[in-house]
């Protein structure tokens, strides 16, 4: 397993394009792993959107991600991207 | 009987029409005589199978709504519709339908409505416009999945003819399937401008106005006239009211097709001299008017709403990707990035600012950020490490003396060769130039012309320490009237010295997009506008009618004149 904390720089949050864009790539290029999204007490099921949504990941807030199966440095990195990047609503 | 309205502003125009009304389709109701009939509910895996053949069919229908979204308006819009799908396929919400059909009995609608309500009060916890907005994605999701389990067309409402939609609400779902050529407008009893009737009407170009409470009883085909752009909506209008709103409806539209005519056309005089007209920006939500508008460039990009409403100072990683993103979408347009400026009357937790009895002659600015240094050595570093994405130049706030310009190029430089000893980018061609905000900046503006690339003229700050007035208090308001002769004399003064030096000068205040006063700056040899990305098609097409002779001699008359208003009314005669 592996585990990295990421801080929020989207300006709005990380709410549902991003979250989306997140969610999908788990599901589809990580099949086989486990994706875990933790913030302060809340640990929730980084492979759905509803849970994503509901953890309310806003400016400047820090997240970890915990990855666990095949391929989780390589899913670390892509799905790590999507924490650390602007996006574009 | 007239009745008068006022709602959200959601979509800007006019439209005058008759009313045409969706009925809500009321799943509570449904749900109440399909409890009763829980009893009778298949067995758990009979109800899963219906559930996974109503999955399917949601998906079929789903994608075709964002097929035709993405067709009609684009990727951007189609997106709420992939995350509909996103969250037909949602192990939690699937998980937590199927732990109550398969441990709790209960049929699929009551599962499924249940699953949505669960997931709905989730939300509601986080506080938060954004995260809310989707509450609205979840019902329409259980909506459509509760009419496909009672095998219910719920297909496209036909409108006869072009009416004013009225709603309690409209899912994003039965916003997208409306016929378009018939809708006039929207208007509805709850929503926000974020939700997803409210986006559309705007990339649609439709007026809109949402949160207007509960409707009175409207008689079918009853006229109704709509403002989005005021968020007011009058039923069964008088004749002279109607005549009035027709008048703001022909405007409005004579105003769009200025938009459309001038967003994507050179900034040119009527001789053909090319000015720059560029956009102010104040937050990263800003960009996307930018583009709409088509502004030049960006000619102002206040970067203080990274610094505010945080309890620590944002990292060089944070700013560097903060610039280079914006950069990168102006897509090598030149982009002008103000450092920090701030002062004494904003509260930041970690810069230590000091009570000041007159913070707008305090430490503010470029003098913090010479007090600060670590600070501004940051700033300056992201933003040396961004100049490789793009066009950039840096602008710096509140210069008064020559030796401020040298302590922060002095900064920069060492700054830079840090950079490129461990072998970081950084573009030769980035701009340095300094604000004329203090009259000190004019007066002295030959010394300064010969060790910057531009000037950027902040006309209200400019104002408001030439006539020592405070903008902020109402009662000098009339010092700030428009553009005072004082004012238009350092700004000359300016002009003049740029033009010797060979650099070139903007202005980036509020009178930069001013329609009858900006041919003035261009008459002056100003080469660059920065206003707020609205006005830019208005003033394109003002400064395709004007040449630079005329302009020219506009502003030697305007320099012979004692008032601000003497100014405006001679403005106003001889270009209107």
């Amino acid at each position: 397993m592996n585990r990295k904390t990421y801080t929020i720089i989207n300006p709005t949050g990380f709410h549902t394009r991003p979250a989306r864009l997140f969610v999908d790539t788990a599901n589809e290029q990580f099949p086989d792993c486990q994706v875990t999204v933790i913030k302060g007490d809340k640990v929730i099921n980084g492979k759905s959107l509803l849970h994503m949504l509901t953890l309310g990941v806003k400016y400047q807030e820090q997240v970890t991600l915990e990855i666990s199966g095949e391929a989780e440095d390589k899913a670390q990195e892509v799905l790590g991207a999507f924490f650390e990047a602007i996006h574009h609503e | 009987m007239t009745v008068t309205l006022q709602g959200i502003p959601a979509s800007p125009g006019v439209a005058i029409g008759p009313v045409y009304i969706i009925e809500p389709t009321n799943v509570t109701q449904q749900l109440s005589s399909e409890r009763s009939e829980n009893s009778t509910a298949n067995s758990p895996e009979g109800e899963w199978q219906r559930l996974s053949q109503a999955l399917e069919q949601a998906k079929e229908q789903v994608t075709g709504l964002r097929d035709k979204t993405q067709a009609e308006l684009g990727p951007e819009k189609a997106e709420i519709f992939a995350s509909h799908l996103s969250i037909l396929r949602d192990p939690e919400f699937l998980a937590e339908i199927r732990k109550r059909i398969a441990d709790e009995h209960k049929n699929a609608i009551v599962a499924v409505k249940e699953a949505g309500d669960l997931f709905i009060g989730l939300l509601r916890q986080v506080q938060d416009e954004l995260f809310m907005g989707r509450i609205h994605d979840i019902e329409d999701i259980v909506h459509r999945l509760v009419q496909n389990l009672q095998g219910e067309a719920g297909g496209n409402l036909h409108i006869p003819q072009p009416s004013i939609v009225a709603a309690k609400d409209l899912t994003p779902s039965e916003t997208a399937s409306l016929d378009r050529t018939m809708v006039l407008a929207f208007i509805t009893e709850g929503g926000s401008a974020l939700s997803h009737s409210s986006i559309l009407a705007r990339s649609l170009g439709i007026p809109a106005v949402v949160g207007l409470g509960p409707l009175p009883v409207l008689r079918e085909g009853i006229s109704i006239i709509v403002d989005g752009t005021s968020g007011t909506v009058i039923i069964d209008p008088l004749p002279e009211i109607l005549a009035e709103y027709e008048q703001k409806r022909r405007a409005y539209i004579e105003e769009q097709s200025l938009v459309r005519d001038y967003a994507g056309k050179p900034s040119v005089t009527k001789d053909g001299v090319p000015i720059e007209i560029a956009a102010n920006i104040g937050s990263l939500q800003d960009l996307d008017g930018v583009l709409t508008n088509g502004a030049d460039g960006i000619g102002l990009f206040r970067t203080e709403f990274m610094f505010m409403d945080r309890p620590s100072m944002p990292s060089e990683d944070e700013q560097f990707e903060v610039y280079k993103f914006v950069l990168q979408r102006m897509k090598g347009k030149p982009v002008v990035i103000r450092t920090l400026d701030v002062g004494g009357d904003k509260q930041i937790p970690y810069i230590e600012l000091e009570q000041e009895a007159n913070p707008f002659l305090g430490v503010r600015a470029i003098r913090l950020c010479l007090q600060k240094e670590a600070l501004f050595r940051t700033q300056i570093r992201a933003l040396l490490r961004a100049s490789s994405f793009g066009s950039l130049r840096i602008l710096l706030p509140m210069i008064a003396t020559l030796d401020e310009l040298r302590q922060v190029k002095h900064i920069i430089t060492q700054e830079a060769t840090r950079l490129k000893e461990n072998n970081t980018p950084i573009s030769s061609s980035w701009e340095l130039g300094i604000m004329i905000e203090i009259p000190s900046a004019a007066l002295l503006a030959d010394h300064f012309a010969r060790e910057v690339d531009f000037f950027s003229v902040g006309t209200n700050d400019l104002t408001q320490y030439t006539m020592a007035a405070d903008r902020m208090n109402r009662s000098l308001a009339y010092l700030h009237q428009g553009l005072a002769p004082a004012v238009l004399h350092l700004i000359e003064m300016a002009a003049k010295s740029a033009k010797a030096h060979g650099i070139w000068i903007g202005v980036c205040g509020e009178l930069a997009g001013d329609p009858q006063l900006f041919p003035l700056f261009i008459g002056l040899g100003i080469t660059e506008l920065s206003m707020g990305s609205a006005s830019i098609p208005r003033i394109r097409s003002r400064l395709a009618h004007i040449t630079i002779d005329e302009a020219s001699r506009w502003a030697f008359q305007a320099r012979t004149l004692e008032s601000s208003e003497a100014i405006h009314t001679y403005m106003t005669g001889v270009f209107s």
